[in-house]
C-alpha cells in the first residue's frame, strides 16, 4: 500500500507527543513493507514554524520525508483568538483568522497534494497518487488545508481530547470531511463522534506500539540523582497545561496529611495532654515527612514560570536510559495531566511493572487504567492522599497492579498496532 | 495543469462540510461595559476585561469540559431512542390485549 501521511512536524528532533507517534507509526508501516511518504514542513518548534530542516526528500529509515517551507504565523493573534473563540465559539470568518495565523501554511505542500489529483471511479488520474492520505491531528493548518485536497481518501488521526478547539465548526469540517478516523482509545472515538455527530463514519482503534526500552537501574538513578527514599514519579513536560502544578500543592496535601497523622499518632501514644499538638506542625517538606512518605519526583523538561517548590526533586531533561533507571526506582508513576489522547506515560510504567495514579477526569486515563487493572484512580487532593498513601501502604497491591499493567502493556506491539493501521487505510 | 490551491477556498470547503453542530454551542459574552460614565466608568470596564481576560483558559477548560458532557448525553439519548424504536418495532401491535 502507498501511504501518504501529512503532519505538521516531523524528525527525531522534534520534541512532541503526537510528531513521534506519528514518525513511530511510519516507520513500524515501512517496517512491515508498506510504502510511506510524510508531507511535512521545515520546522521543529510549533509557535513560530521557524525552518530548522532544509527544504527538499529526505529519507528517514526508508521513510520517504518531503519538507516544505511555511508562511510566518502570527502565534499572538493565534492565541488572542483562541482566547475569544473558547468562549465565544463558531464565527466562521474569526476560525478561519485562527487557522491561518496558527498555521503552518505551506502553499508549496498543498500544491504538492493537490497535484496528486482526485480518484476517478476508484482510479487516480495521476499514477503517483497514494491509496491514502492520514491527516494528523486536527489542530494545525497542515491538516485542515490539506483536508479538502485529499477528502477522496483521507484518514484522519484526530488526537482529541477535551479542549475549546474540538467544538470549532472548522473542527467539525475537518472530522466531517475524513473518509475514515483513526483513533488512539475508545475514549478518544466516542468524543470525537459524539462531539461532531459522525456515527456513520468508519473507524478504527489504531492505538500505537511500544518501541523496546533499555534495562533500569535503579541504584544508578540514585547515584546520578539525590531521590526520596521512596518516591512518586512524574514523567513528562513539566507544566501547568500538564497539571504538574496541581500534582504539587495534592503531593504537599498528602505529606502534609502524613505528618499530622504520624503526629497525631504520637500524642496518642505520650497521652491526652498533647493529643492533637503536632497537627499544626505539619510541613510540605519531604524532611520532614514520617518514614515511608512517599516524595516527589519531575522528571522532564521544565516550562517557562513554573514555580517548583524545594522539597520537589526535579531532575530536568532525561535520556531513554535515564527514564527506565528512575522508571525502577520509583514505586509509584503519576499521570496527572487532565488532556489525553493517549497515555503513553502509563503503559510505560504498566511495561516497568510500575502501578499508577491517574487523574480520573482525563477519560482516557481512567479507562486505560480500567482496562488494564493497573493502577488507581483520584479525582482531587483528597482522594490523591488517599490513594497514595493506600499504594505506599500496600507493596503487595502495588506489585499485583504492576503485574496486570504489565500484561496489559504487552498487548501494545507494533505489529499489531501495524494490523490495525492496514485495516483503517483499507476503508478508504 | 493543477492550479495552486487558495487556503480560503479550502476553509470556506471546510466550513460548508461541518454542517450544523449537533447542539447550539454554549458561550459567555464578552463583559458588559460599565453604565458609568466618565473615567470609573472606563476603569470599571477595564476592570471587567481584565479579570475576564484572567480567568478565561480556566472557563474555557470547564466549557470545553461541559460541551464534551453534554455532547456524550445527547449521544447517548440518540442511542437509547433508537434502541426503544427497534424495541417498539418489535412488540406486536396487539401485545398489550
Amino acid at each position: 500500500m502507498n501511504v501518504a501521511f501529512v503532519v505538521q512536524r516531523y524528525g527525531a528532533e522534534v520534541a512532541g507527543g503526537a510528531e513521534a507517534l506519528c514518525r513511530d507509526t511510519a516507520r513500524a508501516l515501512v517496517r512491515a513493507g508498506e510504502s510511506v511518504t510524510v508531507f511535512t514542513t521545515t520546522a521543529r518548534d510549533y509557535l513560530a514554524w521557524d525552518p530548522f530542516y532544509p527544504e527538499g526528500v529526505t529519507d528517514d529509515d526508508g521513510v520517504e520525508v518531503r519538507r516544505f517551507a511555511v508562511d510566518p504565523p502570527d502565534p499572538q493573534r493565534s492565541a488572542d483568538l483562541v482566547r475569544h473563540l473558547g468562549l465565544d465559539p463558531g464565527d466562521p470568518a474569526l476560525e478561519a483568522e485562527w487557522a491561518m495565523a496558527q498555521g503552518p501554511v505551506s502553499r508549496d505542500m498543498l500544491s504538492a497534494l493537490s497535484e496528486q489529483g482526485v480518484r476517478h471511479r476508484g482510479r487516480s488520474q495521476h499514477e503517483n497518487s497514494y491509496d491514502a492520505v492520514a491527516c494528523w491531528t486536527y489542530l494545525y493548518a497542515t491538516s485542515q488545508l490539506a483536508m479538502p485536497l485529499v477528502r477522496d481518501r483521507a484518514v484522519l488521526v484526530p488526537l482529541a481530547h477535551e479542549e475549546p478547539m474540538l467544538r470549532f465548526t472548522l473542527t467539525r469540517g475537518v472530522i466531517r470531511m475524513a473518509k475514515a478516523l483513526a483513533f488512539m482509545t475508545p475514549e478518544e472515538r466516542q468524543l470525537v463522534v459524539d462531539t461532531a455527530e459522525v456515527h456513520d463514519t468508519p473507524g478504527v482503534v489504531v492505538g500505537a506500539g511500544l518501541d523496546p526500552s533499555p534495562d533500569g537501574d535503579a541504584d544508578r538513578a540514585r547515584r546520578r540523582w539525590a531521590l526520596p527514599p521512596r518516591f512518586a514519579l512524574y514523567l513528562g513536560r513539566v507544566d501547568a497545561a500538564k497539571g504538574v502544578d496541581a500534582l504539587i500543592r495534592a503531593h504537599r496535601d498528602y505529606v502534609e496529611a502524613a505528618i499530622r497523622e504520624a503526629a497525631d499518632a504520637s500524642a496518642r501514644g505520650a497521652g491526652d495532654r498533647s493529643r492533637g499538638s503536632g497537627a499544626s506542625a505539619g510541613r510540605a517538606d519531604g524532611r520532614t515527612a514520617p518514614p515511608g512518605t512517599l516524595g516527589l519526583v519531575l522528571a522532564g523538561r521544565e516550562a517557562p514560570g513554573m514555580d517548583i517548590p524545594p522539597w520537589v526533586t526535579t531532575t530536568g531533561f532525561i535520556t531513554d536510559e535515564e527514564r527506565a533507571d528512575l522508571l525502577a526506582a520509583a514505586e509509584v508513576v503519576v499521570l496527572p495531566s487532565p488532556y489525553e489522547s493517549l497515555s503513553l506515560v502509563a503503559l510505560e510504567a504498566w511495561r516497568a511493572r510500575r502501578p499508577t495514579l491517574g487523574y480520573a477526569r482525563a477519560q482516557v486515563v481512567a479507562g486505560q487504567t480500567a482496562r488494564s487493572g493497573g493502577g488507581l484512580l483520584y479525582t482531587g487532593p483528597d482522594t490523591y492522599a488517599r490513594q497514595l498513601a493506600r499504594l505506599a501502604a500496600n507493596p503487595a497491591e502495588r506489585q499485583a497492579m504492576g503485574e496486570s499493567g504489565r500484561a496489559f502493556a504487552d498487548t501494545w506491539t507494533w505489529d499489531a498496532c501495524v494490523d490495525r493501521w492496514r485495516e483503517v487505510l483499507a476503508l478508504v | 495543469m493543477t492550479s495552486e490551491p487558495d487556503p480560503d477556498e479550502l476553509l470556506a470547503q471546510l466550513r460548508d462540510a461541518a454542517g450544523e453542530p449537533p447542539l447550539p454551542p454554549l458561550r459567555i459574552a464578552d463583559p458588559t461595559p460599565s453604565a458609568r460614565d466618565g473615567v470609573a466608568g472606563k476603569a470599571v470596564g477595564e476592570s471587567r476585561r481584565v479579570v475576564m481576560r484572567l480567568i478565561t483558559p480556566a472557563l474555557a477548560d470547564l466549557l470545553a469540559q461541559l460541551e464534551a458532557d453534554r455532547h456524550r448525553m445527547q449521544a447517548e439519548i440518540r442511542r437509547l431512542e433508537a434502541r426503544i424504536d427497534y424495541l417498539e418495532k418489535r412488540v406486536p401491535p396487539d401485545a398489550d390485549d
